[in-house]
């Protein structure tokens, strides 16, 4: 019975059938697409047009009305003008699943053909713009084996079951044909709910199709609508498995992850040192009320560029969620852009545990999976995922401990690396080597108090012999003008020479590396932390570096090469004992079965 | 303690750095004695003319001593490889010393490349890359150049993945 017949797979999407995104890609991107351009054309343009309008209107050529009514012309034509040109291209767009590989097909101008084998289908990620979230399309990006070599392919303004869809259809054909069994492909209609709409979900305001109102929502009914389509009789069931473990983000913990984000730190220091300087011309011939001034508007920058950063994380990773399926993680998030993420356990190139300063206070870190990415964002819905370029987040916000926990739950395969407390630490020099590097020759403050010290000389001399000549008393306020910026870099030095310190003492005392049969685990310690583990079979070289210095010292820098990231990447921890670095060298050879 | 990979590069690299090191170093001293030119057509600041081009000249010939003399013949005592059946083993750098172990299972292709300068000299380069990034083994004879690369080929055919 089991031998005899050929095993049937029931299809969604019939083979050589050409199938259309949805019609949303003609009106809603021609929308935004208009609304970039007018902005752009009316931005780089505007004074032109008011000029030209002004000194038509004195001409009495032109009266308010007319004028009001060509703008609407022009902006009418423009949109046209673009939706006749997404008309052309929806027809042109297009994707088949052919018997070996999914063909996407697009182009106006010229045509664009691009193929995807099934056998190289390593991700299917979708990813969704506000306002193609309410609509209910998507981006459809799937990421090849090639890796950082292939572009990723993208599927625009497919709606979010045709998504699914898609996704299943292709692990489905994959594993069909990996598999040395012949299995026949089928189309089904039942497959499909009626009429390609997105799946019917309670929502708040109780229509029938409306919009996802969380993610984790529209998750679990994709999940459950996939779970129905089974049980046709007699068919192969490549259902998609059950989920082993999830993790999502409470409501507190998302506050504190846009609260601790280092962009919003980084963001509200810009903003800060704008401010101090953009209020610095008022400072100069000032009183006590003035410098307080300052203060409170320099303060008020760096709340501001705080709040942003906070608010902007916060939004990209609400919603968040974190699930292993099988082989796969796969994690989404996001409020306004909602992206969908999935990579396979194979794909996984290291694991790495990040700590900002503000998040080693608190006790808690971030947990990315490192991948090797695809350069992709050149084609028709080029928004790039800036949080997930290198890695997929897997956790923005966890405790330290539960993290541990996590990766044990999340990426098992990774449990066996070597701890932090099992790693062995560096020797006494590289504590004083660090000082000194961090402190002296990578001190961008050191240079800064220097250089201004040495303008300071220059111009105080200069002034005072311009002094001698003619008397004005202009240099010597100048000259006062720079004293107080001489004190403001003054302290700016002795802060961050304080804070780099002490940054090499924690680098000091807590980094280290080990490695086990498995796994090489690098820890960088300081006020900013990074943990990476890299399993032996993905480390691509492995070098080590010495600079004389280091030589003098008997210490070296470890590298690990993997293909992480666009091009590649290289985790490194310097001043290692010598001996150790080379033994960790002979121990990147292969071992052999002999 | 790990000893220096064996084997060295064809002596005749030497020239090819030293050539390479003469051109550019020329063809940026003839560009920096343009202003030299200039100034002195303008025929004013004698001193300055006559100082700038003193720093020229001591610059360019500095400069053709440390890369025509002192550092060819220390980058190539520097520069070793050595292929084993499982991994390459390469060590370079004069002031940074690297060491590297590139396992043949992660090599992805294998090529050799031979610029004009190198062709002059029948010499040409291996190229070992990984999914990471690229290995490079300049100056070799063209015959060794094509048996290494054709090893390193089939090495990082047959390698399995390890215990």
């Amino acid at each position: 019975m089991q031998g005899n017949e050929d095993k049937v797979y029931y299809s969604a999407f019939r083979t050589g059938e050409l199938h259309h995104v949805h019609k949303s890609y003609i009106w809603l991107r021609s929308t935004v697409v208009s609304f970039f351009v007018i902005l752009i054309f009316f931005t780089s343009g505007s004074s032109g047009i008011i000029q030209g309008i002004s000194a038509l209107r004195e001409a009495g050529i032109l009266t308010p009305v007319l004028i009001a009514v060509a703008i609407v012309a022009v902006l009418l034509v423009v949109f046209l003008l673009i939706l006749i040109y997404h008309m052309l291209a929806y027809k042109r767009l297009y994707f088949v699943f052919n018997e070996q590989e999914l063909g996407v097909y697009s182009g106006v101008i010229t045509k664009h053909r691009v193929h995807v084998p099934y056998t190289r289908v390593q991700s299917v990620n979708h990813s969704a713009s506000l306002v193609q979230r309410i609509v209910g399309v998507c981006t459809v990006k799937i990421d090849t084996a090639g890796g950082s070599a292939n572009k990723v392919v993208q599927i625009p303004y497919v709606t979010l079951a045709v998504a699914e869809g898609v996704r299943t259809e292709l692990f489905a054909r994959k594993q069909i044909a990996l598999s040395e069994e012949n299995i026949r492909i089928e189309y089904a209609e039942e497959r499909w709910t009626a009429n390609d709409e997105p799946p019917k979900m309670p929502s708040q305001d109780g229509s029938a199709e409306g919009p996802h109102t969380t993610a984790q929502d529209a998750y679990e009914s994709i999940n459950d609508s996939a779970r129905s389509w089974r049980g046709i009789a007699a068919g192969v069931s490549l259902k998609q498995e059950e989920a082993s473990f999830s993790a999502n983000l409470s409501g507190i913990q998302l506050l504190l992850t846009g609260a601790s984000h280092p962009g919003a730190g980084i963001t509200s220091i810009i903003l800060g040192i704008i401010g101090l300087f953009s209020t610095f011309g008022i400072a100069v011939n000032v009183s006590a009320f003035g410098s307080v001034l300052i203060v409170l508007i320099t303060l008020a920058f760096f709340i501001g560029g705080w709040l942003i950063g906070a608010i902007s994380t916060m939004i990209t990773y609400a919603g968040f969620r974190v699930v292993r399926r099988g082989n796969r993680i796969e994690v989404e998030h996001g409020a306004l852009r909602h992206t969908f993420n999935g990579i396979d356990i194979a794909r996984v190139q290291g694991v790495t545990i990040k700590q900002t300063l503000i998040r080693r206070l608190l006790g808690y870190c971030e947990v990315t999976l490192e991948r090797i990415s695809s350069s992709g964002s050149s084609a028709s819905d080029g928004s790039s995922d800036s949080s997930d370029v290198r890695g997929i987040v897997v956790h923005p916000f966890i405790r330290v401990d539960e993290a541990m926990e996590l990766i044990d739950a999340l990426v098992p395969e990774f449990s066996q690396a070597p701890k932090q407390d099992e790693l062995e630490h560096l020797p006494k020099c590289a504590f004083r080597r660090a000082l000194i590097r961090r402190c002296i020759w990578t001190n961008w403050s050191l240079y800064l108090l220097a250089a201004t010290l040495i303008f300071h000389l220059i111009w105080s001399t200069t002034a005072l012999s311009m002094m001698n000549g003619s008397g004005s008393p202009n240099p010597l306020a100048l000259i006062n003008g720079y004293g107080a910026v001489l004190i403001v870099i003054g302290i700016i030095f002795v802060l961050t020479t304080v804070l780099k310190a002490i940054g090499a003492v924690l680098w000091f005392r807590g980094s280290g590396f080990n490695y086990n049969k498995q796994f090489v685990t690098l820890f960088n310690d300081g006020l900013y932390t990074k943990h990476s583990v890299v399993p032996r079979n993905k480390i691509q070289a492995g070098c080590t570096c010495t600079n004389p210095f280091q030589q003098a010292s008997g210490v070296s820098s470890v590298r690990v090469i993997t293909a992480a990231g666009v091009q590649n990447t290289t985790f490194e921890l310097r001043d290692v004992e010598a001996n150790r670095a080379r033994a960790w060298l002979t121990w990147v050879e292969p071992r052999v079965r002999a | 303690m790990r000893e220096l990979p064996e084997n060295k590069l064809d002596p005749r690299i030497k020239r090819v750095w030293r050539l390479n090191a003469l051109i550019w170093i020329t063809l940026i001293a003839i560009a920096c004695l343009i202003p030299w030119v200039i100034l002195l057509t303008v025929g004013t600041h004698e001193t300055l003319v006559t100082a700038y081009g003193l720093i020229l000249l001591a610059c360019y010939v500095l400069a053709l001593i440390v890369f025509l003399g002192v550092l060819p013949p220390i980058r190539y005592i520097r520069w070793r490889y050595e292929m084993s059946e499982q991994y390459l083993d390469i060590a370079l750098g004069i002031i940074w010393r690297k060491r590297y172990i590139i396992p043949f299972i992660r090599v992805q292709n294998t090529d050799t490349r031979q610029g004009p300068l190198m062709r002059l000299f029948g010499l040409a380069s291996v190229t070992v890359a990984t999914a990471a990034e690229e290995h490079v083994i300049p100056g070799l004879d063209m015959e060794v150049a094509d048996q290494l690369r054709d090893r390193a080929a089939e090495l990082a055919r047959i390698a399995r993945e390890d215990v």
